[in-house]
């Protein structure tokens, strides 16, 4: 005999993502419904930006997700860009794509080695992953200046020319990840327990994938070769030679093994972009901050981040303050509805496995 | 894309922005109709829901963001309504993730939609008993020194 109950789970879990809690109804270990809570991470960015100076933002919005934070300065600053009719020099181009795709690269190593170590148990991988991602960290830290919040994409360009020997360095860096990758299929990619428990679970199919806004690995997982780096080009993408990897499985092995094929692929436009970035300025002059003023107007700013589609809805009066910012995060379908649908029928100790491969990054949803 | 089929199904104003890029501007009584025949058009994914205070013209703007799949183009569709006792129609039955977008409208701008049964909950915030926070007219500051104390510093830098 079954009996019902409920059960809340996270916010500190090591089972969840992150800051979000999940109230779910249970029947024996059955899942029978699943409730997400947000908030926890509520910083109300569009508000913040509404008070603040077209440059001071720049300081602000890397801060909405720390996993992938330069997204955020590269959709600032395209809307900007577009209002204002800004046209940013070639070099800035390829500098801004090898800063998006070495964060992109960040950001899958760090999500793959949380996944594998909270919801497998399988440490080695986050010890490898999160001390490879690190080396990059510190060659951030000689472009930029900081480690994490980079604040080095801003509207006209970047902020600096590459320091003497990056290029080698970064290369050197996609190289050592690039021979580490056979380390990491053995280690978790090919290691039966991961594909035990991830085989067959939560399928979604296409349809189902489309009609609820589902983007990113999600998408390609079931068979959509969907990526704004293709659809609409932005940085130096119409330059690269690249192909949008796809699976057709959609379960939450094919989520996760597509995560590992677009690692592979960063670490290519990398590549590419290093040897054909042209020489040349870094940034378009832009006004006096304390005069500096865009055009009136709307505009929808949009790029590739690691969980999906991120944009930025940006609204001018044609003040010194943005009007009205809404920040669409990736993850935002993927908990509601995606994750609350998929969990109904499955086991309890199968929930950290569905949510891990939905990459829920929660700071998207709170803002 | 063809814009002029886009004119005959929507009864609104359609514009070609840029590459990739239609705006749509529908009166407050047709939103749903416009949405329905854009799913039809192709429009297949719900980008995102949001809304613009104009606080000056006493209106809201409710936008909707959708993405072609297909067409590779974004429309957005605008539409105003008024700013006193604003209500808009669900489109969850459209787009099932609209969902939790309609849920932060009511939220932050206090604006109601009809036939969602979960308009009216609280999403992010917990206990508000305020204006909703995003309005232009909620003063943030002065809700921040009204309930929270303010920050103990030094005296001296010693």
């Amino acid at each position: 005999m079954t009996k019902e109950y409920e059960l809340n789970i996270g916010p500190n879990h090591p089972g969840i993502p992150g800051n979000f809690s999940l109230h779910l109804e249970l029947e024996g270990d059955t899942i029978v419904k699943a409730n997400g809570d947000s908030g926890y991470l509520h910083r109300a960015f569009g508000k913040l930006m509404e008070h603040r100076l077209y440059l001071q933002n720049v300081a602000l919005i890397p801060r909405i997700c720390v996993i992938e934070p330069d997204i955020n300065e590269a959709v600032y600053a395209m809307a900007i860009e577009e209002l204002m009719g800004v046209k940013i020099p070639e070099r800035a181009k390829y500098i801004r794509t090898i800063i998006l795709e070495a964060a992109r690269v960040n950001a899958y190593l760090f999500g793959l080695g949380i996944f594998a170590a909270a919801t497998l148990g399988l440490y080695t991988l986050m010890q490898w992953a999160v001390g490879d991602r690190d080396y990059m960290i510190d060659l951030f830290a000689s472009l930029t200046g900081a480690r994490i919040y980079h604040m080095f994409i801003w509207p006209g360009g970047v902020r600096r020319d590459l320091p003497p020997k990056f290029e080698e360095d970064i290369l050197d860096w996609v190289k050592f990840i690039k021979d580490k990758l056979p380390d990491y299929d053995a280690v978790f990619f090919k290691n039966s327990m991961f594909l035990h428990r991830t085989k067959g679970l939560a399928t979604i199919t296409k349809e189902e994938a489309l009609s609820m806004g589902v983007t990113g690995p999600n998408l390609k997982a079931t068979g959509v070769a969907q990526d704004v780096r293709k659809d609409e080009p932005y940085a130096a993408y119409p330059y690269l030679d690249f192909e949008i990897p796809t699976m057709t499985e959609g379960d939450a092995w094919a989520r996760t093994i597509i995560r590992r094929l677009e690692l592979e692929l960063s670490l290519n436009l990398i590549e590419q972009a290093v040897k054909k970035m042209p020489k040349g300025p870094v940034w378009t002059k832009m006004p006096n901050p304390f005069k500096w003023y865009v055009p009136r107007g709307d505009a929808y700013a949009r790029v590739e981040s690691s969980g999906g589609e991120y944009g930025f809805y940006f609204v001018s009066d044609g003040g010194a303050k943005p009007y009205r910012v809404y920040v669409r995060g990736a993850s935002m379908p993927h908990m509601y509805p995606l994750a609350e649908k998929l969990l109904i029928g499955q086991k309890l100790s199968d929930a950290p496995q569905i949510l891990g491969s939905l990459n829920i990054c929660p700071p998207e949803i709170d803002r | 894309m063809e814009i002029e089929r886009l004119n005959q199904v929507i009864r609104g104003t359609v514009e070609v922005k840029r590459k990739q890029r239609v705006d749509i501007i529908v009166d407050n009584a047709d939103i749903v109709s416009a949405l329905h025949s854009l799913k039809l058009f192709g429009f297949n994914q719900l980008t995102l829901v949001t809304a613009v205070d104009w606080i000056e013209e006493q209106q809201f703007e409710v936008v909707y963001v959708l993405y072609s799949n297909a067409q590779k183009v974004v429309a957005i569709v605008k539409a105003r309504i008024p700013r006193e006792n604003p209500e808009i129609e669900t489109i969850e039955d459209l787009y099932p993730n609209a969902n939790k977008y309609e849920v932060e409208l009511t939220e932050m701008f206090g604006i109601k939609v009809r036939g969602n049964p979960d308009s009216g909950k609280p999403f992010l915030l917990e206990n508000w008993h305020d204006l909703p926070p995003m309005r232009k007219d909620f003063d943030s500051i002065k809700y921040a020194t009204e309930h929270y104390e303010a920050r103990h510093r030094k005296e001296n830098n010693d």
